[in-house]
């Protein structure tokens, strides 16, 4: 049991050993209040519990984290914890409704870290993540795909990510608050999430998918 | 000794098959409106249904057993029915001839050698069937005046067929195994992310020895970095920044995360050298100064460089960085990164502050 004000978290992953070592990790902050091995399962866990932050492996059976994101992206924040660092599953991730994606490598404390701001509504970005992203706004440009690009700040904010500064370092050298670098990363992920949409849109469209 | 054919070297031979038959249906068609030239009718007539019946032969080949198409038998079957109607091309006609009877087919027999033997042996045939066009054009009675530019021409094209095919046949060849290595990789990958991947994370997380975590991390970057494949023999960009970072982890216990945008364009290896020694050397820095826990390091494409090549690389660390304004710069710093960086025309900025950490930036050209 955590304490009065501990986070509430479900827990996503086809493997058990994994979700009690995260369980053991997360400390007296958050509050596991249900637990799932597949993508089904997880959506039936979430939508009885209502957690505050679910942290979900991309990976499962039963539809996976993709099924969870696309579910429950829009009740609650939905972070990835993945072992894949492919540009596709976390592009598909962030388009799905996830708020977060983190590989299963991050040391503990930093996971702790990462997953209360994500509780509190922050966007959370690995640096990987960021460069990802980074680079598939300027594929886009180049391309000159059609789709919102980023602006001269947001990409500078999203550079300083990638790069592994803090968001209050950001701030600092921007001279700018870290609410509005965090405002920052919502907006270049809604712009991904919504160039992303209708990329997969204009796809199915033009092969004649329904 | 047969290798066994792969999906390119079948295509190959298919495009041959059908090269094989338009050239012989182009040297009967040739020979039928030239008979009036004709010394010796039923010599050519008996070439003509030589080279048909060598023709279906292969093509039957193709269908049945394609494997026994590169064994050297049938390519020196091949190769000799051209030379001998390279030769008997001189001798059926008169002086005075409109048509050569079978100019085209020998170069089908070139691509299979080329596809077969490569570009050497594709080569060294090609020369053979020159000589015979030129021993072929010197039977002819007369002795015409123009029979050496006949033959040249021929056998510069027979050369041309030759190095080409060997050439092309070679390229696609590699581009088969590269395709197919890539292939299993992602194949691999698919199973690893499930599995070993998955074990190496949960060894990372819960085991209490720092010995076996090291060698779990140790053992996931590997894995990664054979995964991400590696694209040359060259050590490029990717792999000497990991090796840098690999030895600072080794060294000072910490993590270092290398973050290569995948849109960078590979640099020289000149300017791989001084980015990776100058990298090797801002890590070194922070794991005698910095206590940092976390590195990252950080690589673009700089787009405001004058070249499409030009790089930005950032190494930036969590620690209890230092008042830029009152240290004087590190004998270390000054030489080892700024030296290299500008020996290859690029700059360094170095920026840091107590309680910050540190992050030094490259700009190379």
């Amino acid at each position: 049991m955590g304490s009065l004000n501990a986070v509430r978290v479900v827990i996503a992953d086809d493997h058990p050993i994994w979700r009690s070592g995260v369980r053991n990790d997360l400390g007296d902050n958050f509050d596991v209040v249900g637990e799932a091995g597949d993508g089904t399962e997880a959506v039936n866990v979430i939508r009885e519990t209502e957690p505050d932050l679910v942290l979900c492996d991309l990976n499962m059976p039963n539809g996976g984290g993709l099924k969870v994101a696309t579910e429950c992206g829009q009740m609650t924040r939905v972070v990835m914890l993945t072992v894949s660092q492919a540009e596709r599953d976390l592009l598909d991730a962030i388009s799905a409704g996830a708020c977060g994606y983190l590989l299963k490598s991050t040391p503990p404390d930093e996971l702790r870290n990462e997953l209360w701001k994500a509780a509190q509504g922050e966007p959370v970005f690995s640096p990987s993540l960021a460069a990802l992203v980074l680079t598939e706004f300027r594929r886009m440009s180049k391309a000159e795909a059609p789709g919102e690009a980023l602006s001269a700040r947001e990409r500078e904010v999203l550079q300083h990510v990638a790069r592994g500064h803090t968001y209050r370092e950001i701030g600092e050298e921007l001279f700018i608050a870290e609410k509005t670098v965090e405002n920052h990363v919502r907006n270049i992920l809604a712009k991904l999430h919504l160039n992303r949409k209708n990329e997969l849109m204009r796809y199915a469209i033009e092969h004649g998918i329904e | 000794m047969a290798r066994p054919l792969t999906q390119t070297d079948r295509s190959l031979f298919q495009a041959t098959a059908v090269v094989r038959w338009l050239t012989l249906g182009w040297a009967a068609f040739g020979l039928a409106i030239s008979t009036e030239h004709l010394r010796h009718a039923s010599a050519a007539w008996v070439l003509m249904v030589l080279a048909l019946l060598v023709t279906s032969a292969l093509t039957v080949l193709l269908t049945q057993d394609p494997k026994r198409l590169v064994s050297a038998p049938v390519i020196i079957i091949e190769l000799a029915t051209a030379a001998l109607l390279l030769i008997g091309d001189g001798y059926v006609y008169t002086d005075a001839r409109p048509q050569s009877l079978p100019w085209a087919w020998p170069s089908a027999a070139l691509i299979a050698t080329g596809v077969a033997f490569g570009r050497r042996w594709a080569v060294v045939s090609a020369i053979g069937l020159s000589l015979a066009s030129f021993f072929g054009e010197g039977l002819n009675d007369g002795g015409t005046s123009n029979w050496g530019v006949t033959a040249s021409s021929k056998a510069g094209l027979y050369l041309l067929t030759a190095l080409i095919s060997g050439y092309v046949a070679h390229r696609l060849r590699q581009a088969e195994v590269e395709i197919s290595a890539a292939r299993a990789r992602e194949e691999v990958a698919v199973k690893l992310h499930d599995g070993v991947l998955q074990t190496l994370a949960v060894i990372q997380r819960r085991s209490d020895d720092p010995e076996l975590v090291a060698l779990a991390h140790d053992q996931d970057r590997d894995l990664r970095d054979y995964l991400a494949g590696s694209r040359s023999a060259q050590p490029d960009l990717t792999a000497s920044l990991r090796q840098a970072a690999a030895l600072y982890e080794r060294r000072h216990g910490a993590r270092a995360e290398v973050i290569i945008a995948d849109d960078i364009v590979e640099p020289t290896s000149e300017v791989i050298a001084a980015v990776a020694g100058a990298v090797g050397e801002a890590l070194a820095n922070a794991g005698k100064h910095s206590e940092a826990e976390r590195v990252v390091v950080y690589a673009e494409p700089d787009d405001d460089a004058p070249s499409d090549a030009g790089l930005f690389v950032s190494i930036k660390d969590n620690g209890v960085g230092f008042d830029v304004d009152a240290v004087t710069e590190r004998i270390g710093m000054r030489d080892s990164i700024r030296s290299r960086i500008e020996s290859i025309g690029g700059r360094v900025e170095i920026s840091s502050r107590p309680g910050r950490g540190t992050e030094v930036r490259l700009w190379a050209p």
